[in-house]
């Protein structure tokens, strides 16, 4: 019964067939976009952080 | 307003409706009236998503509430790149693969026909509620610069979008929606420029800030953890990705935006686009306002922002003391902010210390005379809890604003507005037809379908009309339109946790879960003082494990025993049916597999 429950937790997404997955217009690869962005927000939290610590 | 202003608001709206309605030439197929022809740019899809999303709300509501409450809602939006990041690598990928028309339609697909239409249905009552809050927005401007009651202008705002909506379909939305951003970002650039240009000339911008940062104005991040604050980093990361994933992944208005796409490329690009420039624009949005609290540092504001309550006031015989109380807590506040200036200028730290000081103490006194006015309203028979957040901007624009600008301004808020009703009336409609109708009728002909999916639309911009009378009961709109929304998001979204990631759930146990997270979440609305940010996460939880639960007590729930009837089994589209209704196609049969397991 544990072994069925735990089967349902699989990551089950369909793997996107390569002539749909294109890859993006730049920086190469899909991941690499996606961390481009995850940075990006990182920085910007950082950024939003400093200027409440800079004028409160 | 003044001729200019009505010549600048007449000429912005029926450029953009003409624009809209001259691209969306051709729309007379179901699949070129809901979806383009799926043959949109990413910029095009982009700034409609960013259209749909930025409401007149944005404007009206979130200025005015970073007035009264400082920059901390920015933190709202800083789950959002997360979500765009998954929805990219999921939902739109299986969406385009599967060609549907919805989003739920893809739900009948992995699970079965009752799963699809309980989620259709819980789109359809919340999409129609915020519709009406959307619409209503700016009839409220209209009421505050025309003086006509605002059933007037909600009934006038409603029959403007919808018979725009009804005539262009989606691609007439999508192109409009591009203008509609053109003048919302030059708007929101003048609108800065003025503000900063209308401040005392011993004030400089450094100043301004400076003086924001004092007043805390500037609290952007708040680092602090509690359940019941709606604006701090993790409520805006954790309760913020799950709120944007519902509503960028399951909720049809969002989604019709970037099923409208080329490619999956194109989509996730749209997507990504809103990911990179969402919080920088709610960041200037909100910066807007903390600058036009600093205008009214120097400037004395109305005691109550909205002229019709203030009058109803006046005649009390309590009215003059409060009146007298507030105008000398400003002009101690006045010479306070000064003294704060002159120190900060002349690198006094103690003297910045005591100005602030004394700021604060004028500032309170400000704060219970306007809290006394607003007990007035409700004892003079106006709203209980009055609130006149909403009031703050339009107060400003309409008032310190030079000719032409006022009617940029205004501009903006109907284009916010026409952007994102008619995306939501458009996307309830499709849901309507495409979910609801067709099932009941699957044989008929494209030509009647796209007349169904005018009727639809007509259908909801009448709905929301009638809701939006509701709003103003519901708190500053900008959070009444993100509450309705969590009552009913978490629920998708767990949906279609379930249906991406769990192959052994089927149709009845995510039935059961929906339900069981519908509950969850108005258990917690009505019994606890959880921040609605949290309800989307507990929706989907509840969903998601209870949805496990039941697959895992009754084995037989699985995927195979719903009543799934096939790939064979969806409506046809008529001549389309081929191409858009996916799995009566082989390739949708070959691709529904490996869901299925």
């Amino acid at each position: 019964m544990r072994s069925r429950l735990f089967n349902c937790h699989y990551v089950l997404m369909p793997p996107v067939p390569p002539d749909h997955d294109e890859p993006p217009p730049f920086l190469g690869t899909w991941r690499r976009v996606y961390m481009a962005i995850l940075i990006y927000l990182g920085a910007i939290i950082a950024g939003a952080y400093l200027f409440t610590r800079a004028y409160r | 307003m003044r001729t200019l202003d009505w010549v600048v608001l007449v000429t912005s709206l029926v450029s953009i409706v003409a624009y809209g309605l001259y691209r969306s030439r051709g729309s007379n197929t179901v699949d070129r009236y809901l979806l383009a022809g799926r043959t949109m740019p990413w910029y095009a899809m982009a700034l409609s998503i960013m259209a749909t999303q930025a409401s007149a709300i944005t404007f009206i509501s979130t200025t005015g509430q970073s007035y009264v409450d400082g920059m901390r809602f920015v933190q709202f939006y800083f789950g959002l790149p997360i979500a765009m990041i998954v929805i990219c690598s999921t939902a739109v990928p299986l969406f385009h693969r599967a060609k549907v028309y919805t989003a739920y339609e893809y739900l009948e697909k992995r699970f079965d026909g009752k799963t699809r239409t309980l989620a259709s249905l819980i789109f359809l009552a919340q999409r129609g509620l915020s519709a009406g809050l959307t619409i209503y927005a700016p009839a409220l401007v209209l009421s505050v610069i025309l003086g006509w009651p605002e059933r007037n202008t909600t009934l006038l705002m409603g029959a403007t979008v919808v018979s725009y909506t009804v005539l262009g379909g989606i691609k007439a939305v999508t192109w409009s929606d591009v203008q509609q951003m053109c003048i919302i970002f030059l708007g929101l650039l003048v609108s800065l420029i003025t503000v900063i240009v209308l401040l005392p000339k011993a004030v400089s911008f450094g100043d301004a800030v400076f003086l924001a940062g004092a007043a805390g104005r500037l609290n952007a991040v708040t680092t602090n953890f509690n359940w019941n604050d709606r604006f701090n980093i993790w409520s805006g990361l954790l309760g913020g990705t799950f709120l944007f994933l519902s509503y960028f992944g399951c909720d049809q208005s969002q989604v019709q935006r970037y099923l409208t796409g080329r490619s999956v490329t194109e989509s996730r690009l749209s997507l990504l686009f809103n990911a990179v420039a969402k919080i920088p624009m709610q960041f200037f949005i909100l910066f807007i306002g903390a600058m036009v609290f600093v205008f009214y540092l120097f400037a004395q504001p109305p005691l109550l922002f909205q002229h019709a309550e203030l009058a109803r006031i006046e005649g009390r015989g309590e009215y003059p003391a409060v009146a007298d109380r507030y105008s000398e807590a400003f002009e101690d506040r006045r010479q306070a902010t000064k003294a704060l200036v002159e120190a900060h200028h002349a690198g006094d730290n103690a003297a910045v210390e005591r100005a602030t000081g004394e700021y604060r103490v004028a500032q309170k006194r400000m704060d219970a005379a306007r809290a006394e006015a607003s007990r007035l309203v409700t004892l003079s028979g106006g709203e209980k809890d009055f609130s006149d957040t909403n009031y703050i901007f339009l107060s400003f624009v309409t008032k310190y604003l030079p000719v032409g600008v006022v009617g940029l301004v205004i501009a903006v808020i109907f284009a916010a507005t026409m952007s994102a009703s008619s995306g939501e009336i458009n996307s309830l409609a499709t849901v309507t037809v495409v979910d609801m109708y067709r099932r009941l009728r699957p044989r008929a002909s494209d030509h009647h379908y796209v007349t169904a999916s005018r009727f639809a639309t007509l259908f909801w911009g009448a709905y929301a009309v009638l809701f939006a009378g509701w709003g103003k009961r519901l708190g500053p709109l900008i959070v009444a339109v993100n509450v309705v929304g969590s009552l009913f998001y978490g629920s998708l979204l767990g949906c279609f946790v379930l249906a991406f990631g769990f192959r052994r759930v089927g149709g009845t146990a995510t039935f059961v879960g929906m339900i069981a997270g519908e509950a969850a979440i108005f258990w917690a609305f009505f019994f606890t003082n959880i921040s609605w940010l949290w309800y989307n996460v507990l929706g989907c939880a509840a969903v998601v494990g209870t949805a496990l639960a039941i697959t895992y007590l009754w084995p037989n729930s699985g995927p195979n025993s719903g009543p799934n009837s096939g790939p064979n089994s969806g409506p046809n589209w008529g001549p389309n049916s081929g191409s858009s209704s996916g799995p009566s196609s082989a390739e949708g049969a070959r691709e529904r597999t490996p869901l299925r397991g």
